[in-house]
């Protein structure tokens, strides 16, 4: 086996798993959009092509075209739903691309006329920070969760499973060797999105931030520059991508049925949703990493491609205990608390749904989950579709099993303990004040500059005997 | 060439001429001879480079026309190379579209308008093919004359103020202009161009640096660059939309092209290098970048915003210039065609809005994309090419510029084009917002839109040059290439003056 992953493979992998995905969202979008249905379509095309030529090219302009194009569809996409936001994320999102074209000038400048692997460290950086504002690497992460709470759930549902994908994809092919800052803002990350989505009282912020701690792994998979850090985040990225999609989707689900997303009002959900329930349940439990599901193999293998570097293994600890406590109090406030505190009686009376999902809406969830399921179950399956063979890390099944109910154990003990862990309420996160104030001072500037630069007419007019004394004399300057 | 280059001077000239007797006897008839004579000349344009285009390939093109017969250095003559032919096609192209745009648009005397429109377009085109040092200076004074009789044509208080301002900043460079002609006449004894080129080493180094710094002050002040720039947010802004597209998209250029014509052919830019000047251009200009752009930030007004976005532009394609390599002109040239597509669009784009609005300035914009949807993409567009989204054309002009300012190392200049990529889209992404405001006040205004004579409605003419335009920079952006094998011959002909030198005085060289 080579040392690092054979990338084409890997792109036809990710390419095929993306075009899955487009489809689910698409077959979900079929109810969720009834007047722009087509226009939202048209967009899913546009992006899985865009997404395509990025992960496939090895042309710059070709890149910086589709990676460009990404850009305006996510932004028109978002633009359904809200226009201040869609602006936000357009301005933040164009300022990413402008440190990556600076990046891709400095390449070309250093002779790298393709895409190829970067070999100085500067650049190196350059491009982390470039291609991390679209992958909301941490610090450039804070669009991130203002986005995700308030876009429609299907467009949630494609930024947080697959968008933020392309940036890791370039990085792997970029980085073939690692980065140490990739690898340790990624293991920040995992503790960073974590603790944010503990603590959150909104769905969808927690879905947000649980993406943020997740990209932490695939981060984490790429800056360690192992083999099966590599493999582990390429598998990542699919999990992942199908375990948030789902989640994404079902959240739109719950949001209608019981008008909002405030985890705590999520009365007796699981009578309502039965479906959408066990498919929350199984993505969740995939972030976790409980075996029989897919996170459970992606996470072991970068477990085991990082946990010689810097004790990260023992990190790695804490990180699956800081998933398992959100992912848990999120299904105990959202799922099982009803099932566990009502009464026999109570259970059985009659439910009635304010939003009955369709057969549309509940094929992606259904789906998502049997992929899951499959992968966790037969793992070679996944090796398959990455035409690899299988790495060959003995898991032994029972200790990790022990291990898996021990973190449970520790995390409904703490929930039975806290009474729920509850928190109070906390507003939604938003973007205006950051760029708001960045607006008012960039004007407040340019007024002060204004003021100073145009003075009246004469001494405007005196600038230019100024100028041509100045040429004339300059000469004697130099 | 199939006809003489000079028709594309008389055409406009003579039509300008027929304008007021026609007028006198029957309007309907004026309309349709501007028409015809504004397709005509796009045609002509048309037909000049479509036969041109193999020898411009070739490095061969050089067309030149004797007045009377009279050869140079003694005659007046027309010497048309490949850089003439690209800024004449630019000067055709955008005369035929505001031609087509101010029939919807003016709505009032038009007849004067069109007289100054048609001068305006025989100025430049005269500007661009001219041998004759002189008579770039009457060219010159032409479109300035009637720049700014079309800037007053608003006839309010803002356009008059606007005027006067320009008058004098016009005026001063005029005369600046004339004093460097002067001194170089008075050295040298010839107006001829590529005379003066061959000869202008034996002027005392003295002389020769007083007649470059006066050119260069009035050419600056044409261009608008830092610290001249104080006319241009005022005269764009009180400007009918039409005229402020006209004079940042085309006259700009035709600046552009004096620039190029005057120090990279008719003194050589080594008069520039040897005494530093061309650092001092790269300065100011790089200056005038960054002030544009912040400037811009606090405009709500959006003609004067786009005043100060070209003033950022102008200075970047002055500044890309300066860097005098092959890459750097190609940058420029390129910008320069580019930022003409994406200005004019931008302008008439908003001009559209500004004009069948009711109400005051600043309000009018507000709701544009409920009063015409496709215009208001259009806007976008422009605005997205402008800040440097590819695959749309800016993306290109400003990725070639970098390349030009990373190949001589001048890191200052590409962080300020990444800024005023930025500070870009922070001023115009207000009147995006303001654009999609107030739906149903919108949706309750009428249109004050009425019917041409004859013709359909004015909004038609509007709309559909602002679409052409919309293709134009999409297509544009899409064959960058196109453009690369004609420029390299230009910027052979801008880097080895004597090529001109020789089609011009056909081989009458002096040591």
């Amino acid at each position: 086996m080579s040392d690092t992953i054979p990338i084409i493979e890997a792109s036809h992998f990710l390419m095929g798993f993306g075009i899955l995905l487009m489809l689910l969202i698409g077959t979900y979008a079929s109810r969720y959009y009834q007047v722009q249905r087509n226009l939202f379509y048209l967009l899913l095309a546009f992006f899985t092509l865009s997404f395509g030529v990025v992960i496939y090219t090895t042309d710059w302009i070709y890149f910086l075209i589709a990676w460009e194009g990404i850009t305006i569809i996510t932004t028109a996409m978002i633009l359904l739903a809200e226009r201040r936001l869609a602006a936000q994320y357009f301005l933040i999102q164009f300022v990413g691309s402008n440190i990556l074209y600076f990046a891709i000038i400095m390449a070309l400048g250093e002779g790298y006329s393709n895409i190829v692997p970067l070999e100085e460290p500067w650049l190196q950086m350059l491009f982390i920070l470039g291609l991390g504002t679209k992958s909301a690497l941490l610090g450039l992460h804070f669009w991130l969760p203002p986005v995700h709470s308030r876009a429609h759930a299907p467009v949630s549902a494609l930024l947080s499973g697959w968008s933020v994908n392309v940036g890791f994809v370039m990085m792997l092919r970029l980085l073939p060797e690692g980065n140490n800052i990739l690898f340790f803002i990624g293991l920040a990350m995992i503790f960073y999105g974590g603790a944010m989505a503990f603590f959150s009282t909104d769905y969808q912020v927690l879905l947000a931030y649980s993406t943020l701690s997740q990209l932490g792994y695939i981060a984490l998979g790429i800056g360690s520059g192992t083999l099966l850090g590599q493999i582990g985040a390429v598998l990542h990225m699919v999990v992942h991508g199908i375990a948030k999609t789902t989640l994404f989707l079902g959240s739109g689900l719950w949001e209608k049925e019981c008008n909002g997303r405030i985890i705590y009002r999520f009365e007796r959900a699981f009578y309502r949703h039965p479906v959408n329930a066990v498919s929350t349940i199984a993505g969740f439990s995939s972030l976790m990493g409980m075996v029989f599901l897919a996170g459970f193999h992606t996470k072991n293998l970068i477990k085991h491609g990082t946990e010689d570097i810097y004790a990260t293994g023992f990190l790695l600890y804490g990180a699956t205990l800081i998933t398992v406590l959100y992912a848990m109090r999120f299904l105990w406030w959202g799922i099982l608390k009803d099932m566990v505190m009502k009464s026999v009686q109570n259970r059985r009376e009659k439910i009635t749904c304010t939003y009955p999902p369709s057969v549309s809406e509940h094929v992606p969830l259904i789906i998502g989950t049997a992929l899951l399921l499959a992968f966790g179950i037969y793992p070679p399956l996944m090796y398959m579709f990455l035409q690899l063979e299988d790495p060959g890390i003995v898991i032994l099944w029972w200790p990790t099993m022990i291990e898996n109910i021990l973190f449970l154990v520790v995390g409904i003990a703490l929930l039975a303990l806290t009474e729920g862990l509850f928190f109070p309420l906390k507003p939604v996160p938003s973007l205006n004040r950051m760029l708001g104030l960045v607006i008012t001072i960039s004007q407040k500037v340019s007024n002060s500059i204004f003021q100073l630069l145009f003075p009246s007419f004469q001494y405007q007019l005196l600038w230019i005997p100024l100028i041509i004394l100045f040429l004339l004399l300059w000469t004697n300057f130099i | 060439m199939i006809f003489s280059p000079l028709l594309l001077i008389l055409l406009p000239l003579g039509t300008a001429f027929l304008i007021p007797l026609v007028d006198l006897f029957h309007v309907e008839t004026r309309r349709l001879m501007v028409i015809i004579s504004a397709s005509f000349s796009l045609f002509l344009g048309f037909a000049a480079l479509w036969s041109a285009w193999p020898e411009l390939l070739a490095g061969t093109f050089f067309h030149s026309y004797h007045l009377s017969g009279w050869l140079p250095p003694l005659g007046i003559n027309l010497a048309f190379d490949s850089l003439g032919l690209l800024f004449s096609s630019l000067v055709t192209l955008f005369s035929f579209l505001i031609i087509v745009y101010s029939i919807g648009f003016i709505g009032h005397h038009e007849g004067k308008y069109y007289v100054l429109l048609f001068l305006f377009q025989a100025g430049c085109q005269g500007i661009v093919m001219t041998g004759d040092i002189f008579n770039l200076y009457v060219f010159i004074e032409l479109s300035a004359i009637t720049s700014y009789a079309l800037i007053a044509f608003e006839r309010d208080r803002s356009s008059l103020e606007a005027t006067i301002k320009y008058m004098v900043y016009g005026i001063l460079a005029g005369v600046f202009i004339f004093l460097g002609i002067i001194i170089i006449y008075r050295s040298l004894g010839t107006l001829n161009i590529a005379e003066i080129a061959d000869n202008f080493h034996r002027i005392p180094l003295t002389l020769q640096r007083t007649s470059v710094v006066f050119l260069l002050t009035g050419l600056l002040i044409k261009l608008g660059v830092f610290p001249f720039h104080f006319w241009m947010a005022k005269v764009y802004g009180s400007a009918p939309a039409s005229i402020s597209a006209l004079l940042s998209g085309t006259l700009a250029k035709v600046n552009i092209y004096i620039l190029l014509r005057l120090f990279w052919v008719g003194t050589g830019f080594s008069v520039l290098r040897e005494a530093g000047w061309d650092r001092f251009l790269l300065g100011i200009a790089l200056l005038s970048t960054i002030l544009g752009h912040v400037l811009a930030l606090r405009e709500r007004e959006v003609k004067r915003m786009l005043a100060f976005s070209s003033m950022g532009h102008m200075g970047m394609i002055v500044a890309v210039l300066s860097l005098n390599t092959p890459l750097g002109l190609f940058a420029g040239l390129l910008h320069a065609v580019f930022h003409a597509l994406m200005k004019t669009g931008l302008f008439l784009s908003a001009g559209y809005f500004l004009r069948f609005r009711e109400g005051p300035k600043e309000k009018r914009f507000t709701g544009a994309a409920y009063r015409k949807l496709p215009i208001f993409i259009g806007f976008i567009i422009f605005a997205l090419s402008m800040i440097g989204i590819p695959p749309l054309n800016g993306f290109f002009s400003k990725w070639f510029t970098m390349q030009a300012f990373l190949e001589k190392d001048v890191y200052p200049a590409i962080a300020l084009i990444y800024s005023g990529n930025i500070l870009g889209l922070i001023y115009y992404l207000p009147f995006v917002r303001q654009g999609m405001l107030g739906k149903e006040s919108i949706m309750k205004q009428k249109s004050t839109s009425s019917p041409t004579p004859g013709f359909f409605y004015q909004e038609r003419f509007v709309t559909t040059v602002v679409y052409i335009l919309i293709l134009l920079v999409m297509s544009s952006g899409l064959l960058p290439f196109v453009f690369q094998e004609p420029f390299e011959v230009m910027i052979a002909e801008l880097t080895e003056p004597i090529r001109y030198i020789e089609h011009v005085l056909g081989g009458i060289i002096h040591e």
